[in-house]
């Protein structure tokens, strides 16, 4: 196995792990965030085509855009309690 | 060096070469805002030429028509880039 | 398996030189300045209550909400490793476009991914294209996923001590 997918497989791992285990919802969005660019990296390590760089692409910016989304809303939610 | 081939590099140049005198003849406006949605005489209009002239050359080839195009399209995508991918507004 | 100690040599340079990249664009772009959306701002203020920084914190907070340099130079990374310099360009094209799908101008995010793509360009001889990705990927580990106060509080004093706060 390759040096650099064995890396990005055991950093994946120990984020994918505190996204469990911490209890403050800002901050498992933000190992979220973590997690999303070690999986696009390791679709791209293991596709090796143009094909498999288009994937990791639509998968991270997608990926993002629902993070954005998720974001806004625990704002707007935090505005409607009055704790914002 | 950059891009394999001599010729292949030169094309690159040309499509933006096009773009930015194309862009200067429909009046783009040449000063850069950061802060803005719409696009401005260098900044979609560069990236987008680079970046179309790049996909042209690895879906079909890149010659002399094909670079020129890509260079009308891109600053016609400046001029109007605040209509097709416009800020999100979040439902209210 | 084998361990080959020029390959930790690399992917530290690569490490440093991906970091450097994304933190001085996106400082120099005004991420640390002012929250995107209003995610950012519930970050940034949730993390200032924890003991960090409020501008380190809208910092990580537009990460998430917008892919930027950080994203470009994964991209670029991945797309230089699969396609040669032309795929760069190809994603530097893609980065603007999910930029502007999440409510962001993309000037950080466009730059971002070509000044990494001619990084790698320039580095190339010494160092593959690979490496680059796993750097990615260990820097963005240093910030979003080790220590959330600690990295908050180094991006505030980076873009304090540009002068771009």
């Amino acid at each position: 196995m390759d040096i650099l997918v064995l890396l990005i497989g055991v950093i994946s791992f120990i984020v994918g792990l505190r996204v469990f285990l911490t209890r403050n919802r800002v901050q498992r969005l933000l190992y979220l965030c973590c997690l999303n660019f070690a999986i696009a990296a390791l679709i791209a390590l293991y596709i090796k085509s143009p094909m498999g760089g288009v994937a990791a692409a639509v998968y991270f910016i997608g990926s993002t855009l629902s993070s954005n989304a998720i974001a806004h809303t625990i704002g707007k939610v935090q505005r409607l309690e009055g704790r914002g | 060096m950059l891009v394999g081939g001599k010729l292949e590099y030169l094309y690159y140049i040309l499509s933006v070469v096009t773009s930015l005198v194309v862009g200067l003849v429909i009046g783009l406006p040449p000063k850069v805002d950061i802060n803005s949605f719409k696009g401005n005489l260098f900044f979609p209009t560069v990236f987008i030429a680079l970046g179309l002239a790049a996909v042209t050359d690895f879906l079909f080839t890149l010659n002399l028509v094909f670079s020129i195009l890509v260079g009308v399209v891109s600053s016609l995508f400046s001029k109007y880039v605040d209509v097709i991918f416009p800020g999100v507004s979040y439902g209210g | 398996m084998e361990v080959n100690w020029m390959d930790f040599i690399k992917l530290l340079i690569s490490t440093g030189v991906c970091w450097t990249n994304f933190v001085l664009v996106d400082t120099y772009f005004g991420l640390p300045r002012k929250p995107g959306v209003s995610g950012a701002e519930v970050i940034g203020k949730t993390l200032e209550r924890m003991g960090g920084d409020i501008n380190g914190g809208y910092f990580m907070g537009n990460i998430v909400c917008s892919p930027d340099a950080s994203a470009g130079t994964l991209m670029a990374s991945i797309f230089y490793y699969l396609l040669g310099f032309k795929g760069g360009l190809i994603a530097a094209l893609l980065i603007f476009i999910g930029n502007r799908l999440c409510n962001d101008p993309g000037y950080a995010g466009t730059l971002g991914t070509f000044s990494a793509t001619v990084l790698i360009h320039l580095l190339s001889g010494f160092i593959e294209p690979k490496y680059f990705i796993g750097g990615m990927v260990v820097a963005i580990f240093t910030i979003q996923g080790l220590y959330h106060v600690g990295a908050s509080k180094v991006l505030g004093y980076i873009g304090r001590k540009l002068g771009m706060i």
